[in-house]
């Protein structure tokens, strides 16, 4: 792998530039764009793929970017249906039935970081037609997109995250009323359990879903399609599950940007052979490195968890300054892993289904944020145990303004890590996905002051 | 028949005193410790202007934030009707009017008969108002009046991001520290402004004739900024943009002693 | 008028007499949030419902401390009751999971305790809710409220019957008639009773034994239906968020305007629905709540609130609606959008409210509003 890209050069880089210029039947107006946009996606661009490491595992991610966008410019045009889903909903069931999701969580994501003023403009719009101000970045910026036209409407919504916040539901609830298209919603239960009356309330609730995608659909479920997804879904959880031993190390083997790639990878294409390759090979890397014993540069100072976001502007910025500044990211709330509470079993078509909802159930944010901070499998037990297990010294939040579930309860959670689990903990008043709320070089000073006074000994 | 309006805001206190057909005389005056003071010193004033006496007033009628504290007021309506009506006595073709005022910003919908449709105001943030132009001004160490033309003549305008005005200072101050044009900087402020306004705009819908009133519409710069946003071009007032509350308010105060039918 | 001073002083405190007589005979009194939780269950055990409200506080310092800056006020206002000490009346609280904001009171209460800050009352529990209607759903629900009967019964010694939930059903149902009643009264052309009134006496049937308060209630009605009525007034309804302050809807009315109707949590949407008399008492309770005109925490359910909000503003041939909500209340804000849109297609004119509640509310800017709808809706 290290040989490939030893043998990048200068013709073979021109023309890939060139390949992406001339794309496939590139209007005049879109190559403009291109050409506006290219010094903030170069800057992403460099995020991804500078670093040798990183980029082995960026090139079959990007791909996989591509693919999801490909996917969805194609859609209507192959006669398949779009579906409105949340980020934070595996979609191995939808690519078993030929749906083509668009989550407008990785819409907002790619723009912000890659094209100049990244939602803007996006957000802005949405305001202009009434949605409230309040409401979530996260979504805004993704269905100003879709509600300025920018990707064709969607055929169906799907709300099915309903116990992480109201906000990211009400998007969803709001978005079907306002284009008028059918709505299906399924309801994470008030409660977390491993296996007992909520997770039946669940699956119950995910065969609502079958049902509705089929009469959306036409089409009945294929088992040996979805067999198949769930195969690689399973195959997918298993590198994370291994991921997660590899973190144990010192230095911790795991650039903070695979957080990103992982679960945009889980949350655009899980269930795919793409996403298989993108496990398969950050899994490869890190080995390498754990290896070597190599971590962040110039040497690890701090082992952080980052209890909820990360922060998405500035060409990823963020990520490379984590990076280069001895700052490890230990655990990530959209990557907080909880493998351990299901099992994919492809044996028959109501295993998989009950799988698949356990999957499901069991994603970052529908699990954690539910219910009371700590109560069974809630917030405060998640990072807990792998504060434990990773050997976490200091807890970061970083959120949206949009996000009144984590702000009602945060410094309540940080309190809770104070006392009981003894490191120390920092609240930044940010939008994740929006730098107008306070830019990105005052986050950095931020954390950089909390990392050098309060963590480091 | 004479008839006034009184204007009394957060900053400035207006008055104009109107005949049967036209305006007698108007002021407008910074605003003193007290709505009662600012209605009586600026109302004093314009009477002097016209050589009239309170007595000689028909029918006054009060509107702005300090309303319902003017004792020689028979009634008060409020600053939203009253732009519309003053903005569409002077210019009949308008049906949308931007108020953009030293602290907050308004964009009033109006019918063809100058009555009003629906508005929309944003008077808790100070992005998109004249405040913002304010803490602008004092960062780049010029007068308010001089962002508009200076503006103007800008090649590269930079992009102010932050929506807060306490970080955009932060941010033109990184942009003077790095020695760019002041009338780059002049530029971005003007469209950060037209940005706000335009979201605001966009929730109440725009339609023609458009007209900028509010002590920002003498700021050249935001007015392109916005015509170039809204895609049209807007009405030029002919009298003092501030003056529009109290002229409508005035209006108000003549029909309600027209005799009907 | 004493018979309405006296149905609409008790929502101007959170404590009140009744509360303390109450009290004074030993008495316990349970705390709840919002219209889920079904209040039956605990009249049933003998012990006295009481809804938490936001009323009284003057500032949020301590709240502050606990909630991020983007929590509703309401919120704020009412761990700041707890904080400041005017809960502690309250032998129990039962806090709801019926919007973000509210259900992390469970949490930020419990801690302001630990810390000192507030006193929690001995017995405090979560009641969780799910986001959509099933038969599973439903079944979820009676669990969840088994649970909670359980636990009220072992930590009060107390019991709850069949034919006590059946007493109940009666009572609760009297008031919630008695109610459709008044809200009739505000639909005739000539308005016997304001919106100030009215909210008050809302607010009032929250914070009151049922059975004194359905006394009252019928022989204020009886006189109502003898007042002179107040015409000529633009008629409102308001929709929105909670809202317990009589203090906002007298800012409305004292602009020159009536308000007739409305489909709020302290309103129409807490007693419109009544529980089913016949079948399973615990059921039937369970299934009315459940199902009862929907908070927008439902979700695929607009077209319901919709017409609800529609129906009324017909019947009660309001000149226009206002749609409030509070800051940060994504829920109502959202669907005011869509509501606006739909309204004014139908040719009822609306006015998009965003305020503060409680202290440092922003009555000058809610007045210009206000003012300007009603010059607008005029004529």
């Amino acid at each position: 792998m290290k040989e490939k890209a030893a043998q990048a050069s200068f013709p073979r880089a021109i023309s890939t530039m060139l390949g992406m210029m001339s794309g496939t039947q590139a209007t005049d107006k879109e190559v403009r764009g291109m050409m506006r946009a290219l010094p903030a996606m170069s800057a992403m661009m460099e995020t991804f793929t500078l670093e040798p490491d990183i980029r082995e595992v960026a090139l079959p991610f990007m791909e996989l970017q591509s693919s999801y966008l490909q996917n969805l410019s194609n859609a209507h045009k192959e006669g398949k249906k779009i579906a409105f889903e949340n980020f934070n909903f595996p979609p191995a069931i939808l690519y078993a039935m030929d749906i083509v999701p668009v989550s407008p969580e990785v819409i907002s994501s790619l723009l912000s970081m890659g094209v100049p003023k990244g939602i803007f403009r996006f957000l802005d719009y949405t305001t202009g037609i009434g949605i409230p101000e309040s409401m979530c970045t996260a979504q805004r910026g993704g269905v100003g997109v879709i509600l300025s036209g920018l990707i064709e409407k969607p055929d169906m919504v799907l709300n099915m995250a309903s116990g992480s916040c109201d906000t990211n539901s009400k998007m969803f609830d709001f978005v079907s009323e306002y284009l008028d298209i059918p709505f299906c919603n399924i309801d994470a239960p008030p409660y977390w359990d491993e296996s007992g009356e909520m997770m039946r309330y669940y699956q119950k609730e995910y065969r609502k879903l079958v049902a509705f995608l089929e009469e959306q659909t036409g089409n009945k479920l294929d088992e040996d399609k979805l067999r198949q997804c769930c195969t690689e879904a399973k195959k997918q959880d298993e590198y994370v599950a291994e991921l997660y031993d590899l973190r144990r190390a010192v230095p911790n083997p795991v650039p903070a940007i695979f957080n990103l790639m992982m679960f945009g990878t889980r949350f655009m294409s899980s269930g795919t052979l793409q996403a298989t390759k993108v496990m398969e090979t950050m899994y490869e890397v890190v080995k390498e490195r754990y290896k070597k014993g190599e971590g962040v540069l110039p040497r690890e100072k701090a082992r952080a968890s980052l209890v909820y976001l990360s922060h998405f502007t500035a060409g990823g910025e963020f990520w490379r300054w984590l990076e280069h500044n001895g700052i490890s990211v230990l655990m990530e709330g959209l990557a907080i892993l909880s493998h351990q509470h299901y099992n994919i079993d492809t044996s028959t078509v109501d295993t998989m289904l009950d799988s698949l909802a356990g999957q499901a159930h069991n994603m970052m944010m529908t699990k954690q944020i539910r219910g009371p901070l700590d109560y069974p499998g809630q917030w405060f037990e998640d990072i807990a145990t792998q504060s434990k297990d990773l050997n976490i010294d200091c807890a970061i939040y970083l959120g949206t303004l949009g996000c009144k579930n984590t702000w009602g309860g945060i410094k309540v959670l940080m309190k809770m890590i104070e006392e009981e689990l003894e490191i120390p903990t920092l609240i930044i008043h940010s939008d994740t996905w929006d730098d107008r709320v306070t830019p990105w070089p005052t986050i950095r000073d931020q954390l950089e002051e909390f990392i050098n006074t309060v963590v480091v000994q | 028949m004479i008839v006034a309006g009184c204007d009394v805001g957060s900053l400035t206190a207006e008055a104009v005193i109107m005949g049967d057909e036209e305006v007698l005389s108007s002021e407008i005056i910074g605003v003193r410790p007290g709505p009662e003071q600012s209605a009586q010193d600026v109302m004093d004033k314009a009477l002097q202007k016209a050589h009239l006496a309170l007595e000689d007033i028909d029918y006054c009628i009060s509107t702005g934030y300090g309303r319902e504290r003017i004792p020689f007021a028979r009634d008060n309506i409020s600053e939203i009707s009253c732009h519309g009506k003053g903005a569409h006595w002077l210019i009949p073709s308008v049906r949308t009017v931007i108020d953009v005022g030293g602290q907050d910003c308004k964009v009033i919908r109006i019918d063809a008969n100058g009555k009003l449709q629906n508005f929309i105001m944003n008077d808790k943030c100070a992005a998109g108002t004249g405040r913002f132009l304010e803490v602008m001004a004092k960062t780049l160490e010029i007068r308010l009046d001089e962002i508009g033309p200076l503006s103007l003549l800008a090649k590269n305008p930079v992009v102010i991001t932050s929506m807060c005005s306490i970080y955009a200072q932060t941010e033109v101050a990184a942009f003077i520290a790095e020695g760019v044009d002041q009338h780059d900087l002049a530029a971005g402020i003007t469209r950060a402004m037209a940005e706000r306004v335009n979201s605001l705009a966009m929730r109440v819908g725009v339609e023609e004739d458009v007209v900028i009133t509010g002590g920002v519409a003498k700021n050249t710069g935001v007015v392109k900024s916005l015509e170039t946003m809204l895609r049209v071009n807007t009405k030029k007032l002919t009298v003092d943009p501030q003056i529009v509350g109290a002229l409508g308010g005035a209006l108000f105060a003549r029909e309600k002693i027209l005799p009907k039918g | 008028m004493e018979l309405m001073e006296k149905l609409v002083e008790p929502a101007k405190t959170l404590s009140n007499s009744y509360v303390e007589s109450w009290r004074e005979k030993g008495g316990k009194v349970i705390g709840y949030s919002g219209t889920y939780i079904p209040e039956e269950i605990i009249y049933a055990a003998g012990i006295l419902p009481y809804r938490i409200g936001g009323r009284e506080a003057t500032k949020v310092t301590i709240a502050d401390m606990y909630f991020g800056p983007v929590i509703c006020n309401f919120v704020k206002c009412v761990l700041e009751n707890a904080a400041d000490g005017r809960f502690d009346f309250l032998d129990g609280a039962i806090i709801t999971y019926e919007c973000d904001h509210m259900r992390r009171i469970f949490d930020a209460w419990r801690r302001a305790a630990k810390d000192g800050n507030a006193r929690l009352p001995a017995f405090f529990q979560y009641y969780g809710l799910p986001h959509s209607r099933s038969e599973h759903a439903t079944e979820l629900l009676m669990t969840e409220t088994q649970r909670l009967i359980k636990e009220m019964e072992k930590h009060f010694g107390v019991e709850v019957t069949e034919e006590g939930l059946r007493n109940a059903i009666k009572v609760y149902n009297k008031t919630r008639q008695l109610l459709r009643k008044l809200y009739e009264l505000r639909e005739k052309d000539e308005v016997p009773v304001t919106g100030t009134e009215a909210l008050g006496i809302v607010v009032t049937s929250t914070v009151m034994p049922k059975d004194e308060y359905n006394k009252q209630l019928e022989k204020l009605l009886d006189e109502l239906v003898k007042r002179k009525g107040i015409t000529g007034r633009p008629r409102l309804m308001i929709v929105g968020s909670v809202n317990d302050d009589i203090e906002l809807v007298k800012l409305m009315e004292d602009l020159g305007a009536v308000v007739v109707a409305d489909s709020l949590c302290y309103g129409a949407r807490c007693f419109w629905n009544l529980v089913e008399e016949n079948g399973d008492p615990l059921q039937t309770i369970v299934t009315r709540y459940w199902e009862h005109i929907p908070c927008p925490r439902m979700y695929g359910e607009y077209s319901r609130r919709y017409s609800f909000v529609r129906d009324i503003a017909r019947s009660g041939k309001v000149d226009g609606v206002i749609l409030e909500n509070i800051r940060f209340c994504d829920l109502h804000g959202t669907d005011n959008t869509l509501y606006g849109r739909d309204l004014e297609a139908e040719g009822i004119p609306t006015l998009r409210l965003e305020r503060q509640y409680g202290p440092l509310a922003d009555s000058g800017r809610l007045r210009t509003r206000v003012q300007a709808f009603l010059e607008r809706i005029g004529g």
